[in-house]
């Protein structure tokens, strides 16, 4: 079966999203058109928060992004970048709440068919975010 | 990158954005929205021209909406690109928001 990779490491700063997305915008279109535009919003608001709540907008550290194109699969991966406790209090928002609060988080669970934590048992604070979205 | 322009036209002061309002620029796009609601009544945001609107974008036309409520300032959104459009509807947010065609 065929697989197609693309990756780029680029620095944890908010002026390096629209190269991640300039970067992966065309690839995707070619692997999902219908819906390539939606995986590129997932992809960029997951490095958002790399920036904003692991980074700190500092830019002093690196993203890791990974796109991985299967048979009816395609896959991100977003390197090292947050540890367990910060996974467990990342929630998506209410709807009845119109507050911007974790409307990012809403976006990726609402575009993504799944989404989950690699640790590194090298690196024990590391881990991988890892979104899949099923191709029809 | 991306480019804002306010202009006023009788009572309405228009604030239009070119381009892709992210994290990086969503407070310059707020900055604008900002000064804007403090010289006018009649506030629209022209998004015609936005390739690109993330979750940051559209905590800004939250955010601005709440600004403009507060200081009784009428506030729309005009001709949202298909992008645009389909982030706010994505957000269930399409209710909130006043939407305006240029023709209105």
């Amino acid at each position: 079966m065929s697989q197609s990779t693309h990756e780029i490491i680029v620095p944890a700063h908010a002026a390096a999203l629209k190269e991640v997305r300039n970067t992966f915008r065309e690839v995707v279109q070619s692997w999902a058109p219908d819906c390539a535009e939606m995986l590129i919003l997932a992809l960029d608001e997951c490095c958002s928060n790399v920036v904003k709540y692991r980074c700190k907008n500092l830019g002093d550290g690196n993203i890791r992004v990974r796109a991985e194109h299967h048979p009816g699969l395609i896959r991100f991966r977003i390197g090292d970048f947050c540890t367990k406790k910060d996974v467990e209090k990342i929630r998506p928002r209410d709807l009845d709440d119109v507050k911007p609060g974790g409307l990012g988080t809403h976006f990726v669970k609402e575009i993504m068919s799944r989404i989950s934590y690699e640790a590194d048992p090298n690196h024990p604070e590391a881990m991988t975010l890892v979104l899949e979205k099923d191709l029809p | 990158m991306l480019e804002i322009q306010t202009e006023s036209a009788g009572e309405t002061v228009t604030v239009a954005a070119f381009g892709e309002v992210d994290l990086e620029v969503s407070p310059d796009f707020w900055t604008a929205i900002e000064g804007a609601i403090a010289i006018t009544q009649r506030l629209r945001i022209r998004l015609a021209d936005v390739s690109y609107i993330d979750s940051s974008g559209i905590a800004t036309l939250v955010k601005a909406l709440r600004h403009a409520q507060k200081y009784k300032v009428d506030f729309a959104l005009i001709d949202p690109s298909d992008q645009v459009r389909a982030v706010i509807e994505l957000a269930q947010l399409d209710r909130l928001f006043k939407i305006e065609t240029s023709a209105q």
